[in-house]
């Protein structure tokens, strides 16, 4: 086998190719891993943080759009109470009754304007059985709404509709439905979507939008045996006309709105790889043809042709290597970064797992693109070689 | 070498005569699930001789009400199944199709049995609860294992009548038998209350 030190001194000898060559890996690498990070935390955000034992009752034939569903307040409230198998423990009844509206948000200072800007709001009322519920919620500064039109909001609301972190400070007053309401804390929700979302009183949300309605009754059970018998309920009381649908369903629903853009950040990673490939191949294919002549030099000193095609692949496998570590850091550099969701945000970093697909396609790059190389200069012959 | 050999061939002895062991009795088995036990044979049967006044559809019921403790049987197609117990939803057959069906073929939905392409008024006037009593006759039997019957069959099913709170027509039904199956549709996604009948032709 060649020497390791001879692949190291060829790659320095050509700094400039070399560095050339490893910056358009890095990169490839690089978005190699955000793809990856991307759909993988939305997998996350929407399959993994199911709980099984929680469940939505929504209108009938709501189930794949929930926007749409509307039960009468008064029968959401029998639902509420008479729903069984529900988790209780010295709070109450860990059932939440909740209204889910997509709102247009004003800022108070362009109220004035002949056409104001609009910013698109995922509004949540809610009242204070919901904290029970959304156990992923935690307040971190200020304090839950307790009426007034006062308003919590998600961490990744003020990303989500493009504004400033400091315009829905604690304190900030904003406008919609009509209505001013003023800004009493923040929370956040790790790895849920409700982080881009603003929480407000159920009764107030239903004065400011004049509705007699709401959208869903949201319950945690005793445990998932319990599921057959809510399914039982809505079957029986067709008074109420609900249905159920499991937290996996729900979120399953959400991820199949996403379907079509986490496909195409697949096919993205997969042309961004092709790309990456046939870079390399490119590349090193003209760095062999200029070493010809000392290659074949190299057999004549009595190593095999199998041995200097290796050797060009470990050439290129260090090469990828070195590129897919720096890759790795581009791509952790980026950082927190939200991402809007049909109904609320998640936030992507890349990850361990992350990581380790993109060093797998670093390896990948650096054996691919030495393979044509290496074949070529293997299977020439060794006068041609040297008459070069 | 020799040793190898006949620790190999034992080996190879044992798992054949483990994988013809394995024969027994036959189980039905949900998809990716361990074995299931056998169907639910008691509701599934025969129906009682009735005369023409006494078999209905849903939609027959507007136009006249069944009798109080007479027996019925009724000619549906199931619209929903209750997770775990023998209850249903019953829709009347006449000149309803489901969507993806006849004139709705370019309709994909992927949930046909849902009547999303209906209007609710109409499909709720239109539907009948279906319920199998257990022996104390106050609550749905259980169902284990393959049922016999999913969404979509167009079923006949026997017992009496009852009003529901929503003023509703309620059968609670001592047998069940399938009359057809439509043919199932590549895009459909079936819910995991009939896991077990899905793949049963």
């Amino acid at each position: 086998m060649l020497p390791v030190k001879y692949s190291v001194r060829n790659l320095a000898r050509r700094p400039l190719r070399t560095g050339l060559t490893m910056l358009g890996i890095a990169m490839v690498v690089a978005l190699i891993a955000l793809l990856y990070a991307f759909q993988r935390g939305l997998t996350d955000a929407l399959e993994n943080a199911a709980d099984p034992a929680v469940v939505y009752l929504v209108s009938l034939g709501a189930e794949s759009d929930p926007i749409r569903s509307a039960i009468d307040r008064g029968q959401a409230e029998t639902v509420a109470n008479d729903l069984p198998g529900v988790f209780e423990d010295e709070n109450g009844r860990h059932v939440s009754i909740e209204v889910h509206q997509v709102s247009s948000l004003i800022l108070p200072e362009d109220a004035g304007d002949e056409k104001p800007r609009e910013y698109t709001a995922i509004v949540r009322g809610v009242e204070r059985s919901a904290y029970l519920l959304h156990e992923d919620v935690f307040i971190t500064d200020g304090r839950a709404p307790r009426g007034d039109f006062e308003m919590l909001v998600g961490s990744l609301a003020a990303d989500r509709m493009g504004l400033p972190q400091s315009r829905l400070a604690t304190g900030e007053r904003v406008l919609f439905e009509g209505v001013e309401w003023t800004i009493v804390g923040h929370f956040v929700a790790p790895g849920a979507p409700v982080e881009g979302e603003l929480w407000v009183h159920l009764e107030d949300l239903m004065n400011a939008s004049r509705r007699t309605d709401v959208t869903l009754v949201m319950a945690k059970l005793r445990d998932a045996d319990q599921i057959d018998y809510v399914s039982l309920f809505c079957s029986d009381r067709t008074d109420l006309e609900v249905m159920m649908q499991t937290e996996k369903q729900w979120y399953a629903n959400l991820l199949a709105l996403m379907a079509p853009i986490a496909l195409i950040g697949q096919a993205l990673a997969v042309m961004v790889f092709i790309g990456g490939v046939i870079g390399a191949t490119n590349t090193l294919y003209a760095a062999a043809l200029a070493r010809t002549q000392e290659l074949a030099v190299v057999q004549t000193l009595g190593y095999q042709r199998i041995e200097v095609g290796f050797g060009l692949l470990m050439e290129s496998m260090l090469l990828a290597a070195i590129a897919g570590i720096a890759g790795v850091a581009i791509a952790a550099s980026v950082g927190d970064v939200s991402l809007r969701m049909p109904m609320g945000a998640y936030r992507f970093r890349a990850s361990g797992e992350d990581v380790v697909v993109a060093l797998i396609a670093a390896g990948l790059i650096g054996v691919l693109g030495a393979l044509i190389p290496a074949v070529r200069i293997a299977r020439m012959p060794l006068l041609k070689a040297l008459a070069k | 070498m020799f040793k190898w050999i006949s620790m190999l061939a034992l080996i190879a002895g044992l798992s054949v005569v483990a994988a013809c062991s394995d024969g027994g009795e036959e189980v039905d088995t949900p998809r990716g699930d361990t074995p299931a036990p056998k169907t639910d044979k008691s509701i599934l049967g025969e129906m009682p001789e009735v005369d023409e006044a006494h078999r209905v559809t849903p939609d027959t019921l507007l136009e006249s009400s069944p009798k109080e403790g007479d027996v019925y049987v009724m000619r549906g197609r199931i619209s929903d199944v209750v997770s775990g117990f023998h209850q249903m939803k019953v829709v009347g057959k006449g000149n309803l199709v489901f969507c993806g069906e006849g004139d709705n073929s370019d309709d994909h939905c992927s949930t046909p049995w849902d009547y999303c392409c209906m209007d609710p008024d109409e499909l709720k006037s239109l539907t009948v609860t279906v319920k199998f009593l257990d022996e104390a006759g106050e609550h749905p039997m259980k169902a284990k294992g393959k049922r016999g019957y999913r969404h979509l069959d167009i079923v006949d099913v026997s017992g009496t009548f009852t009003k529901g709170p929503a003023g509703d027509w309620v059968l609670n039904a001592t047998s069940l038998k399938q009359v057809e199956r439509p043919e199932e549709g590549s895009h459909w996604k079936w819910p995991d209350t009939v896991s077990a009948d899905v793949s049963a032709k």
